[in-house]
């Protein structure tokens, strides 16, 4: 009597997540797994017969230009909110005062609306924008800049919009560290950069491992950045991506680059276990 | 002749093959204050989990007024526990947490509250009701807790080192008014501690406890003036433990060896006396030393003289190189100087033999 | 003093990463408020722009849509993520590690492989596409921030309280009814919180996922991007960040009055 009670339990408290997560995230992503090896039928529909030839087809230099390009714009935002974001959480943390404020103001980003924030620095960048009005009516150029629909509007827009995921683990990781550390470091004898580079940046590697890859494994999938901000002069891999399942109409092929997608993503996260070996959620949340 | 209330009957319990209770029988009066002490680890929580029903054990019996309830659930049980760490629900006030126990049953609410008032008095926190849990202090938290496992009136009252967190003044005041309800409640006390003072001082029987068995039930007198076993002898109080080898039992008298010479010790009724390894346990407070040879003494070299507040400790080495303690209340005495060689004595009718257990 | 030269450094570093991040968010706010149509040049104080938004019957439409979906889908993930969160720190059962490991997956990789892999999934069942598909779709990456803000909440959690409420009398359900439930209650409201607002402000899911006649408020405002300017946008966006931050305060006040 007290087994059967208790076992209602375990599958009222087990069956609901397993099910949902299963069938709503498992099974579709073995699906794509599975179209990415069919064809493409005349008329946009699947036909089940297999292929590599989605895979083989990304091997052609204009694909590669893609990955590549999605890569490197990855890794430059990644790099550019690692280097902007480290201090200004380190220097964050070191405010006793505010903290609650401070946390509340670097969380806001993080949770609004990334779209409308992109659209803030079209307002500012657009040729009819303020920097250009600016420059304009003060005389220091002739025709307005063209600042936007380039790799420079779309770093930018990347970068802001990672910032927070960057920050926050940094914040939470630097702040968690025990600062008897560094103390001990310093009355060892080790100058502030010394200190800084034996002590402190080992102790938070988990939460700039954690920033990193927050920040990287969505940048390699954000496309509406580079729509709205690079237009048709920037493709990357989301671009690619939403194009095949959106406008041509060539569903096995794009999830083929899903699949890409995918393993790229699954590395960086395979590096982190094998370096820190903790779970994400201890740095986030 | 007191009723047995509750009866613990060959309980052995493993946790992932290996045994934490070993074997354990047990029977408890109503209405007694009964201790299990020992060591960490002996498995005196785990006895008193499992009377409480949140352990199942292995094999054997528990018997809850003769009727079995190894197998039944803690909330089926009229036996109630106060936590080591009090575990006071966080997010209710002291009524809520006390009256938690009838407000389950559906008893209505005039009778929780006359109730819940009577508790609060009896447990002096008159007055308390709105407070926030976390707000209290340590001794008011115990009270609570206290407060929230006798409302229901339970049959035995478990209580696991409950004043382990307390200062040593609080938990002595404690030790106090805890002896003073259960004498004035009448409910059978289950109390687990690792403090043997606490337990002497609080109990009518003790059973001490080590790896996985009882060593020895008594009262605090027999536990301590008539140990049975070694461990018992070194757990409570203090004690010095000489080796000795017995020569001669009778029905009155142990004859057994002393230095060079033999010493007669009263045969103080022990039931199966199986002579293993034997010792001479005598207590640092019956030592006595003296420059001159005694009739039956040892020599010693004094190595330490320690103030210890009420008593003078001294330590001293004998020939075979065992350490022995020595107190004396007498604070005013001239003391021999660390070196010296005396001679350390004492009555025979203080010693007891004790065997390896 | 170097120490105060080296503090006012610092405090301008943060007080230059801020304007970096809030002056976008300042210009669209303040613009919404702008009497000229232009972007750039602010003639003058006016409310026209919200008045026009809320007589807008598509915008009104989206977002209706938007809450709908925000409520449905919190409400759905916050009992299954409650659950789960129980299940899988309390139980053992076959393919735990499994699922622990799929729960990670929606937050973890790009939203983009979600709602492509949702689009495959829906359309080979033949589902419309409408608030139904977003529903489910916002549910499956909702539930894993509410799950796991539980199980960090559940980590922490003293066990032999409620041990004390069954042998007080609670069966198992009582317990967790009494005791488990309001204990863990505020880690559950702020995870629910933090899945309304990632809910609210999805993009992606929602391009790849909605119907004609199913339009969430973040898609109104892509269209509106790429279509052509109109200073409506910038009180709709103004909306929209207030009602964000407003969120985010009270999930973070509750959080913060329960670790007092």
């Amino acid at each position: 009597m007290k087994n059967i009670k208790n076992n209602i339990l375990k599958v009222l408290t087990v069956f609901p997540i397993s099910f949902w997560m299963l069938f709503f995230v498992a099974i579709p992503l073995l699906y794509i797994v599975f179209i990415s090896f069919m064809q493409r039928g005349d008329d946009g529909t699947i036909v089940y017969i297999s292929t590599i030839s989605n895979y083989t087809r990304m091997a052609r230099p204009l694909y590669i230009k893609v990955f590549l390009d999605s890569i490197v714009v990855a890794f430059i935002t990644t790099l550019c909110t690692l280097l902007f974001g480290y201090p200004f959480a380190y220097f964050a943390t070191k405010i006793k005062k505010y903290k609650i404020l401070i946390m509340l103001l670097i969380m806001a980003p993080f949770l609004t609306n990334s779209l409308i924030r992109t659209y803030g620095w079209i307002v500012i960048l657009s040729t009819n924008g303020i920097i250009n009005h600016a420059l304009l009516i003060t005389g220091i150029i002739k025709e307005p800049l063209k600042m936007l629909y380039s790799y420079g509007a779309v770093m930018i827009g990347m970068i802001y919009t990672m910032f927070p995921f960057m920050v926050l683990p940094l914040y939470n990781s630097i702040d968690k560290m025990d600062k008897a550390y560094i103390e001990a470091a310093k009355d060892l004898g080790a100058s502030r950069w010394k200190t800084f580079r034996t002590v402190t940046v080992p102790l938070t590697m988990p939460g700039i491992v954690a920033g990193c890859i927050l920040v990287f494994v969505p940048s390699v999938g954000l496309f509406f950045i580079p729509d709205l901000m690079g237009g048709s002069n920037v493709m990357l891999i989301g671009n690619l991506i939403e194009n095949q399942f959106m406008e041509a109409n060539d569903w096995p092929f794009g999830a083929a680059l899903s699949i890409v997608m995918i393993f790229i993503s699954l590395i960086l996260i395979l590096v982190y276990v094998k370096m820190v070996g903790k779970k994400l959620d201890a740095e986030v949340f | 002749m007191s009723e047995i209330i509750l009866e613990i009957d060959n309980i052995i319990k493993k946790f992932e093959n290996q045994e934490v209770i070993k074997n354990i029988s047990l029977a408890i009066n109503k209405g007694e204050f009964l201790t299990l002490l020992g060591p960490s680890g002996c498995g005196k929580t785990t006895t008193l989990r499992i009377i409480a029903g949140f352990e199942k054990p292995t094999s054997g019996s528990v018997l809850l007024e003769g009727k079995h309830v190894e197998n039944k659930q803690p909330n089926e049980r009229n036996v109630n526990t106060v936590f080591q760490n009090y575990a006071l629900f966080p997010h209710m006030n002291v009524f809520e947490n006390i009256a938690y126990a009838l407000k389950i049953r559906k008893v209505n609410k005039i009778e929780i509250k006359k109730r819940v008032k009577e508790m609060l008095s009896l447990v002096q926190l008159e007055g308390y009701e709105k407070r926030k849990i976390d707000g209290l202090s340590g001794g008011q938290k115990q009270r609570v807790a206290i407060g929230r496992a006798l409302i229901n009136k339970p049959k035995i009252l478990l209580l696991d080192e409950p004043l382990g967190a307390l200062d040593l003044k609080l938990r002595k005041q404690m030790q106090v008014e805890l002896k003073k309800l259960q004498k004035k409640l009448q409910i059978t006390f289950v109390y687990v501690t690792h403090d043997q003072e606490e337990a002497l001082n609080m109990s009518d029987r003790i059973a001490v406890m080590n790896e996985g068995i009882i060593e020895q039930i008594g009262n605090p007198e027999d536990i301590y003036e008539r140990p049975k076993t070694k461990f018992v002898a070194g757990f409570i109080g203090e004690s010095n433990l000489i080796k000795t080898k017995i020569k001669k039992i009778d029905d009155e008298k142990i004859c057994v060896q002393f230095g060079e010479h033999e010493m007669n010790v009263n045969y103080k009724n022990y039931d199966n006396f199986k002579t293993k390894e034997s010792y001479i346990l005598i207590r640092p407070e019956n030592i006595k030393y003296t420059r001159e040879k005694p009739l039956l003494g040892l020599k010693a070299i004094i190595k330490e003289h320690s103030y210890i507040g009420s008593i003078i400790k001294t330590t001293m080495e004998i020939e075979s190189g065992q350490e022995i303690i020595v107190c004396d209340y007498d604070k005013k005495k001239d003391l021999v100087g660390v070196g010296s060689e005396v001679w350390m004595y004492f009555e025979p009718e203080d010693v007891v033999i004790v065997e390896e257990g | 003093m170097d120490s105060k030269l080296s503090k006012g450094l610092e405090r301008t570093y943060i007080f230059c990463i801020f304007a970096f991040l809030y002056v976008p968010i300042a210009i669209i706010i303040m613009y919404s408020f702008n009497a000229a149509k232009s972007n750039v040049v602010f003639s003058g104080f006016t409310l026209d722009w919200y008045t026009k938004l809320f007589s807008d019957d598509d915008v009104i439409t989206a977002l209706v849509n938007s809450l709908t979906i925000a409520t449905f889908s919190t409400a759905i993930s916050a009992v299954i993520g409650t659950l789960g969160a129980i299940g899988l720190k309390r139980h053992n059962f076959k393919g735990k590690s499994v699922i622990s490991l799929l729960v990670y997956i929606p937050i973890v990789i790009p939203e983009i492989i979600m709602g492509v892999s949702l689009l495959i999934l829906f359309s080979t069942l033949q589902i419309d596409f409408g608030i139904l598909t977003l529903v489910l779709a916002h549910t499956t990456f909702c539930t894993p921030f509410v799950l796991i803000n539980v199980k960090s909440r559940l980590a922490g959690f003293d066990l032999s309280i409620e041990e004390a409420a069954m042998d007080l009398g609670a069966s198992k359900f009582t317990v967790f009814r009494t005791i488990t439930l309001p204990m863990i209650f505020p880690a559950v409201v702020s995870g629910a919180m933090l899945a309304f607002a990632l809910s609210l402000d999805d993009i992606i899911i929602n391009i790849f996922l909605s119907g004609p006649e199913s339009t969430t408020l973040p898609i109104k405002i892509f269209s509106m991007l790429k279509f052509g300017l109109s200073p409506e946008i910038n009180a709709l966006c103004t909306i929209m960040l207030v009602t964000t931050f407003v969120v985010l305060i009270l999930s973070q006040g509750i959080k913060l009055r329960r670790e007092k």
